[in-house]
């Protein structure tokens, strides 16, 4: 299922975080449409601190199955620098997220922000 | 003896299973000037690569295949032809679109290099994100290729192997 709209209300303890600044990029975001916003939830896959870009893999349920998206985040320093690291995310953390998607329809987009639906997984 | 060839068995059929399981990892090829991310360990094989007008220049690709998702990143050296940029990079998009519906193609820059990036619907049900860029008589031409069926559902992996394309010493 993907959601278009926030879990508004789901948790008073949500928190939602913004890593995802084209500052210094290593590439324009051509593919992604910026000027739409848009929102999916789903269970962590893994959280890859990687260069030039790290990647959030989120596994988002739909009749039959889930569907695998990649969001693109900033690179592992950036996101770094905010305070989070390979453990922020861990496999089977549920979450928002909203996204700037990719214009072709692709099950990705350039990450805009996360936020936890179990709790805190750190503080910031 | 026997518990030998039961572990050989044991290997081979776990194999394919391992491969599939594998994560993304960052690849780096200094001497042709290019980074990308494979989920498998990529082969790098020399071939030919053919222009529209069919003038045939020799070629590198590297390519990795996982899950039913080709990756590949082909370098065909057009410095013996009289191609510049923009027609090298035009000429090859004529090339791939002929294989389909080319359903977004945008100008993009990767370090300090333009280029194009295109989605192809191909006429075999297959979906392919691309990468198209030209630079020192090199053209550089990136497809991840997820086929059928149902393409889509494995287009997050296509694009965040056209997302991972860098240039070295740009």
């Amino acid at each position: 299922m993907r959601w278009r709209s926030p879990l508004l209300g789901l948790s008073a303890a949500a928190l939602a975080l913004i890593a995802a600044s084209p500052g210094a990029a290593h590439h324009s975001y051509s593919m992604f449409d910026r000027g739409r916003t848009e929102t999916l939830s789903g269970t962590i896959k893994s959280f890859d601190l990687i260069n030039p870009h790290s990647w959030l893999e989120v596994a988002v349920p739909r009749a039959g199955g889930a569907t695998e998206w990649s969001l693109e985040m900033g690179g592992a320093g950036q996101i770094t620098r905010r305070g989070w690291n390979q453990e922020t995310f861990k496999p089977g953390d549920r979450v928002t997220v909203t996204y700037h998607p990719l214009r072709d329809g692709s099950n990705g987009g350039q990450f805009v922000t996360v936020t936890t639906l179990n709790g805190l997984p750190f503080t910031g | 003896m026997t518990r030998l060839v039961l572990l050989v068995l044991a290997a081979l059929i776990a194999a394919p299973v391992t491969a599939a399981a594998q994560s993304w990892r960052a690849y780096s090829y200094p001497e042709a000037g290019f980074g990308v991310h494979f989920p498998a360990e990529p082969t790098v094989s020399n071939g030919a690569y053919r222009t529209s007008a069919g003038v045939s220049v020799p070629a590198v690709t590297y390519a990795a295949s996982v899950d039913n998702v080709a990756y590949a990143v082909t370098i065909a050296d057009l410095s013996k032809t009289d191609m510049a940029e923009e027609a090298a990079i035009n000429d090859a998009v004529k090339t791939l679109g002929q294989a389909g519906k080319i359903t977004v193609d945008v100008e993009e820059r990767v370090n300090r290099h333009y280029g194009r990036q295109l989605s192809l619907e191909r006429k075999d049900g297959s979906r392919s994100t691309l990468a198209v860029f030209f630079i020192s008589g090199k053209l550089y031409v990136l497809d991840g290729k997820a086929l059928p069926p149902d393409p889509v559902a494995r287009s997050n992996r296509t694009s965040r192997f056209q997302q991972s394309l860098s240039f070295i010493n740009p």
